[in-house]
């Protein structure tokens, strides 16, 4: 044997025996921003990337081409970068797209770009500070780096009655956190104006002015945790920081009433709070209501949604002019019936009368201390689900709703922030004949005409929703630490858990489908559903990519049906900023779509010997695995079942490198409820007590990150378990 | 200021030697005679009434003279007069008449109310149970404990006379109280240990109070209505003695105050304790009895209310020396408090010490060579003035004060397990500090901090309200800026203050409205007043209106019940406010409070200058609540600009300021004082390398040393978080830890003093004058040459060391 072929065996067998574990990480795309209507580069930054294939958007219509290889980034050599090209049609609607790489072996998480209509402005060479601010004219968007202790410093010419609007997407946009404050000084030097948080930015800052004086206006932008000025800038975050700032004479109001309307209705909506005053905009509501999304999921309510609503964010202003920044006002499009707040009903003897059918009714708390009252009528006896919407609609009013089903004399039912709606509330209550008094105020009684709610009353009726359970957790991993994506090897299997969330008794089967007319699965690529008569909390779907499937990337949307013909949606929430505290995710951006990829082969592949199995309740019952290993390769692989049947546990599996089988055993518990099960198992190769003893890579840029690899999963078959009832 | 001109104190065996006649010092007096008290009712309830007869010669010494002195009624049918106690008799109205007391030419007069004979049932509110607590069953340790003792529980200190009565007489019917037979009552037998009890012997059956007792149960162990007389204040008579070391006695009486106008003798319910029996002591019958020079408080306790006497004991002889001539107000107060404790002040401080001593103590840092040698070369008299001026207007000063402040207010980023308020606590802290820098009054920023509404992060001052406990912010809040502390009543009437459980849960009641909502940003909090929300008494059940702790019930009406809380508390006839805040600004510099603790204000621990603390807080209140211009007098007194070196009057005593106590400061300025001598810097946790440890915003943010040094936790507002105790720890830290030599190390400036100050000497005098602010003795210089005679090639390591063995030293970690 010649020393060359020995050479190359011995690489043979070097990459057998360390088969990539090679989730990407994405950390940042840069700039962050893009216009409408322009082709640009940008950069992509993040672990693993040096086998990128491919660039994919959540959003469709943008066009990405890798452009080169990638390189290892010159200021951390454990990162790679690659450039792109970015092709974004003019006909995009404004906002932030999802990008994700696909690289041969892996599918990395989504990371945020920003598109806009007004023209990029890059950040000028730094040092900068009050002395030599960098100009920036009007009608600019401006991305920039806000490293650890620093203040940018930006000038602004203004001609005196001139409108200024400031929008800055900092957390919405920057993959590690920041949390900026914007101030403006006048050309006297005096602080003009300082915002930190504007309610309807989430936590970024945004404001609007109309200059005073003509004159050099300067903007400073720091870490809100830095000092006064720059010579107290004591405090400061990661230094990749980025944040995007448009700046413009854009309408900026703050406020809309109503704050919903009926499908297929026009509303002519008051918008106020821009510095030129109030205005009137007509627009239509969308005749169907579309899926709420917002990119703070839990302010929003993560869950339960109501698929029969929606919020409608808009976008243009007065004149047609359109609103530049992504400030959002949030108008809820609903199937309700919407009626109008009584001019006088301050008392509960002139209550407003409501009645159930569902309805709405569109209200604001015009003033400090005020009272609403309303009479809702509807059928004797059935439980109606009273809501007020306010934050959630990014009104300021922090609703405080009383119920009296039974006469003002009762008890009240009382709600002021209702979990997981935060400090919206909600009541449910049965309706006697005389209706049901509710009174809603502001919980600090507080008021002004801003103070927009809208009181939906509807029958409480059994909802869901679909989400991913990520297989991540296994490990012990937060659910909103992972990019929720799917790689399924070459020849190969891997199962997708989805997980219903319920509310309100929601008890029914259902039956796991994907929506007509989304995007498909790749070529190559198959699913096993399994067909569950009981209803569940998980159901397990296993994609199957075929030797020969070309390595590609898709998204699918999953969607549930119950017997009786309703659809359940499908949602995943992924944390896109984590920071302080405690790694708190700042930016929960909900996706309708699942991120699938097929990947290059694993070595190894598990399979379960049995495609059913019988057990009772009370029992233990074994399943017979077996591990497939490629020539050459071999390690241990362990084994877990993510999602057993009720009230049964399987414990983790070990396999030694030199066993190829091993039996799991099942202890159902006599509570299992007696059925089919769909059963299946996954396996790795990775050190998952390794992980456990570590910070988890994603997003994170501590040391750990660049000592870890990512996880390799396959997933067996599903097998059903037929569990019979105890005698 | 001319000090060398300053006059030295005459040797004290002369001054001893000298008659006791005062003269130049100021200390001369007319003799007088006191009755005791100088007004008293008696009558049936409170038959026999001691009166005390004191004598207080021009040297301002009591002398018992109850047994001496010549006593006469005007008229004598009202009463009669034996064994230094009053005796009532029958009377069929009320009548008024004055009682002379006479001897060696002197004379005291008293007015006695004689009352009628009506209702002398024994009492179970103020007679059964003050004997209860005087006795100590009602105690923590007996059957006042949470669960009782033996199946017998009463109210701790007797704070719920109605469970009480109830627990005596119907807990467990006839088993207590034996009205048939009230000498068979197990209340009775047991309190004279005739029947096994835990606690023995605690009353003999001829004690007056057992008799007391028993009558009360012949009398059927019947509660009186709620409109009988009530207790409403005690006083002792005479609250002030002073007295000779070694055995001298004098009597003092207690006397309640009663609803319905009258008062009696109540010494023989009482509890008298003395603060530290090795200077004086008492015995239950009220004899105090001196022991060595010293001062002491006698405590008076009875339910609910407590009062003392204030006894210094000390030689009687004069100085007969001229005290030197007071600075300002400060200084005249002090000193008439040294004067009557024959101490002597030291003399003032030289320039280098001050120096070093006000740049410490003002703003955290030591002074620089350079500012040293300006001072130093400075003649003006009114030098020191002017540096107390600059140091008041400089950053530092803000930067150590908001330190100051945000301890007490607990400004720190973790506030629970899961939640983290970094954020927050830097908004919070730089709100304070633009306070201080801007001016802001004290009672301002109080106001502002009790009566604000808002979100944490836009609002900082609302960071107050992050404990959600009413209670627990009331408590807070007094020790804070009352310098009260009313913990104990939130469970029974605190046993060495006023205050009761009435009080507590209606002072708290100014906060129950507060509430708090959550924000969208997960570190933000929004503080309100809710229109509803009631403080309820946890026996009663009933809710408690918002009164202010000692004061009145305010009509609060549709305010916020904060705002009329702020308003008393910052108005400017709340001396109590003044007077807590004068104490922590004296305390800063002194090491010392006038009441010290400085947040431990109560009656058994009363101001060791009472006439200074009145004129410190007086002079804060008209100046506006300034702080500065309270500094500013206080740096500027002879008082603060002593030496720290004792002399024979004063080197024992630690509370009347006669001379600097050398003390510790806080781990911060150690550190600080550290860095700036070696040019460390390590940078603290989310700050700028630059930033000293008085700069720190968080709390949670510290490191080793600073713990060690007792750095507060802020995990409450006590001052007793900032420890400045030493420690075994601190001097291993210190001479085994790497803090210092590193330090040293890679602070670089030891090596570049060597460089640039032109020899090993000037380099080590250097490090002498910026650590210490004075040039090497010559033993130091000598210990110095020595050093670098063992390793002549390596002069950096010889100053290196030297430096650590200064920066070692007891005279760079005390200022002095």
């Amino acid at each position: 044997m010649s020393h060359l072929s020995i050479f190359l065996g011995a690489i043979c067998l070097l990459f057998a025996a360390n088969a990539r574990a090679d989730t990407p990480i994405l950390l940042a795309v840069e700039p962050p921003c893009a216009q409408l209507g322009t082709t640009q580069q940008i950069t992509l930054r993040g672990f693993r990337l040096d086998d990128a294939a491919e660039v994919i958007c959540h959003e469709p219509g943008v066009r990405i081409t890798l452009s080169g290889t990638a390189e290892p980034w010159p200021q951390d050599k454990t990162k790679w970068q690659i450039g792109a090209t970015l092709d974004v049609p003019a006909t995009m609607p404004p906002g932030n797209i999802h990008l994700r790489v696909r690289t041969r072996s892996g599918i990395s998480n989504p990371r945020s770009l920003h598109l806009n209509r007004l023209p990029i402005l890059a950040e000028a060479e730094k040092p900068r500070d009050r002395s030599h601010p960098q100009p920036i004219p009007l009608e600019t968007t401006l991305w920039a780096h806000l490293p650890k202790y620093e203040t940018d410093w930006y000038s602004l010419t203004l001609v005196k009655g001139q409108r200024v609007s400031l929008e800055l997407l900092g957390l919405r946009i920057s993959p590690t956190y920041i949390d900026a404050t914007l101030r403006i000084f006048s050309p006297d030097g005096k602080l003009l104006r300082e915002t930190d948080t504007s309610p309807l930015a989430y936590h970024d800052p945004s404001t609007s002015f109309v200059a005073s004086q003509d004159g050099q206006y300067l903007l400073s932008i720091h870490d809100s945790r830095n000092g006064i000025d720059q010579d107290d800038s004591r405090y400061g975050m990661g230094s990749d920081c980025l944040y995007v700032l448009h700046v413009g004479d854009f309408p900026q109001p703050t406020a809309l009433f109503p704050l919903g309307g009926r499908c297929g209705t026009t509303v002519e909506g008051t918008l106020s709070g821009d510095p030129l005053g109030p205005f009137t905009q007509p627009f239509n509501v969308p005749a169907k209501p579309t899926f709420r999304t917002g990119p703070l999921g839990a302010l929003h309510g993560a869950w339960p949604f109501r698929s029969a609503e929606t919020l409608y964010p808009i976008q243009a202003g007065p004149d047609g002019k359109p609103v530049q920044g992504v400030v959002p006002l949030f108008f809820m499009a609903s199937q309700h019936q919407s009626v109008a707040e009584a001019s006088e009903h301050a008392t509960p003897e002139t209550a407003q009368r409501l009645t159930a059918g569902p309805c709405a009714v569109e209200a604001r708390i015009a003033k400090e201390g005020e009272v609403d009252w309303y009479r809702i009528e509807g059928k004797p006896d059935r439980e109606y689900t009273i809501e007020v919407y306010a934050r959630r609609l990014r009104s300021p009013l922090d609703p405080k709703m009383k119920a009296f089903p039974n006469g003002l004399e009762a008890l009240a039912v009382e709600n002021d922030d209702r979990i997981g709606y935060d400090v919206d509330s909600a009541i449910k209550v049965r309706i006697k004949s005389e209706g049901c008094l509710v009174s809603v105020t502001d919980s600090r009684e507080y008021g002004d005409d801003s103070f927009g709610y809208r009181l939906t009353v509807q029958e409480t009726t059994p909802h869901a929703v679909l989400t991913t359970a990520p297989i991540e957790t296994l490990t012990l991993l937060p659910i909103f630490k992972t990019g929720q994506q799917v790689a399924i090897p070459r020849g190969n299997r891997m199962v997708v858990l989805l997980r219903t969330l319920t509310e309100d008794g929601f008890k029914s089967p259902l039956k796991i489908g994907s929506r007509q007319g989304s995007r498909r699965l790749s070529k190559g690529v198959k699913a096993e559903v399994p067909e569950i008569a009981l209803p569940a909390t998980f159901y397990p779907v296993v994609l199957t990519a075929a030797p020969d499937a070309p390595l590609a990337a898709s998204f699918i949307e999953p969607i549930g049906t119950t017997p009786d013909e309703q659809t359940i949606e499908f949602h995943q929430e992924i944390g896109m900023v984590h920071g302080h505290p405690a790694q708190t995710a700042w930016q929960l951006k909900i996706f309708r779509e699942l991120a699938v990829a097929t990947v290059e082969p694993l070595p190894f592949a598990l399979d379960m010997a049995c495609e059913s199995a019988r057990a009772v309740a009370g029992t233990k019952t074994n399943l017979l695995l077996k591990i497939r290993r490629d020539a050459g390769w071999a390690k241990p692989v362990t084994v877990m079942f993510p999602c057993p049947p009720p009230n049964c546990i399987v414990p983790m599996i070990e396999i030694p490198a030199d066993k190829a089988e091993v039996t799991a055993t099942l202890e159902i518990d006599a509570k299992c409820p007696p059925g089919r099960w769909p059963i299946v198992a996954v396996a790795t190769d990775s050190d998952i007590s390794h992980l456990r003893n570590h910070h988890w890579p994603y997003f994170s840029n501590n040391n750990a990150v660049k000592e870890t690899h990512g996880l390799n999963w396959v997933s067996s078959g599903i097998v059903s378990l037929d569990v019979e009832a105890k005698k | 200021m001319n000090h060398a001109s300053s006059k030295t104190i005459s040797r004290i065996p002369c001054l001893l030697a000298v008659a006791t006649a005062v003269l130049s010092c100021g200390l001369a007096a007319a003799a007088e005679l006191h009755v005791w008290p100088d007004e008293v009712s008696i009558g049936p309830r409170s038959p026999d009434q001691r009166l005390v007869i004191t004598h207080i010669d021009d040297a301002g010494f009591n002398r018992d003279v109850t047994a001496k002195a010549a006593v006469n009624a005007a008229d004598p049918s009202l009463l009669s007069w034996s064994n230094g106690s009053l005796h009532s008799t029958a009377t069929s109205k009320p009548a008024d008449t004055t009682l002379t007391a006479s001897l060696e030419g002197l004379t005291g007069q008293a007015k006695i109310h004689a009352i009628p004979a009506e209702g002398a049932e024994v009492s179970f509110d103020t007679e059964v149970v003050p004997i209860l607590m005087r006795y100590g069953c009602s105690s923590g340790g007996c059957h006042g404990a949470s669960r009782g003792k033996q199946g017998f529980r009463l109210s701790l200190f007797g704070f719920d006379p109605e469970n009480d009565h109830f627990r005596l007489t119907r807990e467990f019917v006839n088993r207590r109280i034996n009205l048939a037979d009230p000498d068979d009552s197990l209340l009775l037998k047991k309190a004279a240990n005739t029947v096994p009890h835990g606690g023995g012997r605690k009353l003999s059956p001829d004690d007056p109070n057992f008799a007391r007792l028993r009558q009360w149960i012949v009398e059927g162990a019947m509660r009186e209505p709620a409109t009988g007389p009530k207790m409403t204040g005690v006083r002792v008579f005479p609250d002030e003695l002073t007295l000779e070391p070694s055995g001298q006695t004098h009597s003092i009486v207690a006397i309640g105050d009663y609803s319905d106008g009258t008062q009696r003798d109540v010494t023989h319910l009482a509890i008298l304790e003395s603060s530290d029996p090795a200077v004086a002591q008492v015995d239950p019958s009220g004899t105090v009895v001196s022991h060595s020079k010293g001062e002491v408080f006698l405590s008076v306790r009875l339910p609910a209310f407590i009062t003392g006497v204030r006894v210094d004991v000390v030689p009687n002889h004069d100085l007969r020396q001229d005290y030197p001539q007071p600075f300002n107000f400060i200084d005249e107060l002090v000193m008439a408090r040294l004067k009557k404790l024959r101490i002597l002040p030291s003399d003032l401080c030289d320039d280098r010490t001050f120096m070093r001593r006000v740049f410490i103590d003002t703003i955290g840092i030591l002074p620089s060579r350079e500012e040293l040698t300006a001072f130093l070369a400075d003649e003006s008299p009114t030098k020191r003035s002017a540096l107390i001026d600059t140091l008041l207007a400089r950053d530092e000063f803000v930067d150590l004060w908001t330190m100051k402040w945000m301890e007490r207010l607990q400004a720190r980023s973790i506030v629970s397990a899961s939640a983290s308020l970094q954020k927050a606590t830097i908004h919070y802290n730089r709100w304070m500090r633009d306070q201080i820098a801007a001016g802001v009054p004290v009672n301002q920023i109080f106001h502002d901090l009790i009566a604000t509404n808002g979100a944490w992060i836009a609002n900082p001052a609302t960071n107050f309200y992050r404990e959600r406990d009413s209670r627990v912010l009331m408590e807070n809040m007094s020790q804070l800026f009352l310098g009260a502390r009313v913990q104990c009543a939130q469970c029974h009437n605190h046993p060495f203050d006023r205050w009761t459980q009435n009080d507590y849960y209606n002072f708290a009641a100014f906060f129950a409205r507060v509430k708090q909502k959550r924000m969208e940003d997960p570190q933000d909090m929004f503080i309100y007043e809710s229109a509803a929300g009631e403080m309820l008494h946890p026996v009663s059940k009933k809710p408690m209106e918002p009164k202010f702790l000692g004061g009145e019930a305010p009509p609060t009406g549709d305010r916020d019940r904060r705002t009329v809380l702020a308003d008393w508390l910052t108005s400017a006839d709340n001396t109590t406010v003044a007077r807590n805040l004068a104490n922590i600004f004296w305390h800063h510099f002194f090491g010392v409070g006038i009441i010290d603790p400085v947040d431990d204000a109560r009656i058994s621990n009363p101001p060791s200058n009472p006439a200074l603390l009145d004129a410190l807080a007086g002079r804060l209140r008209e100046s506006g609540f300034d702080q500065r211009a309270l500094i500013r007098d206080i740096l500027n007194s002879r008082t603060y600009q002593l030496s720290a070196v004792p002399n024979e009057t004063n080197a024992g005593d630690r509370r009347n300021y006669g001379r600097c106590l050398p003390r510790r400061p806080g781990a911060e300025v150690v550190w600080d004082t550290i860095t700036q001598v070696t040019g460390s810097r390590p940078a603290f946790y989310m700050e700028r390398p630059e930033t000293r440890a008085v700069q720190i915003a968080d709390g949670n943010v510290s490191n080793t040393f600073l713990t060690t040094f007792g750095r507060s936790s802020r995990g409450t507002p006590c001052t007793c978080e900032v420890k400045t105790q030493p420690t075994l720890a601190q001097a291993l830290e210190l001479v085994n830890g790497d803090t210092v030599s590193q330090a040293i190390e890679r602070g670089g400036r030891i090596r570049d003093w060597l460089a640039s100050e032109g020899s090993p000497q000037a380099a080590a005098r250097r490090i002498f004058q910026t650590a210490l602010a004075r040039d090497p003795t010559a033993g130091e210089l000598q210990a110095f040459e020595e050093r670098l005679a063992s390793t002549p090639d390596k002069p950096l390591q010889a100053l290196e060391d030297t430096c650590w063995a200064v920066l070692n030293s007891a005279e760079f970690l005390f200022n002095h």
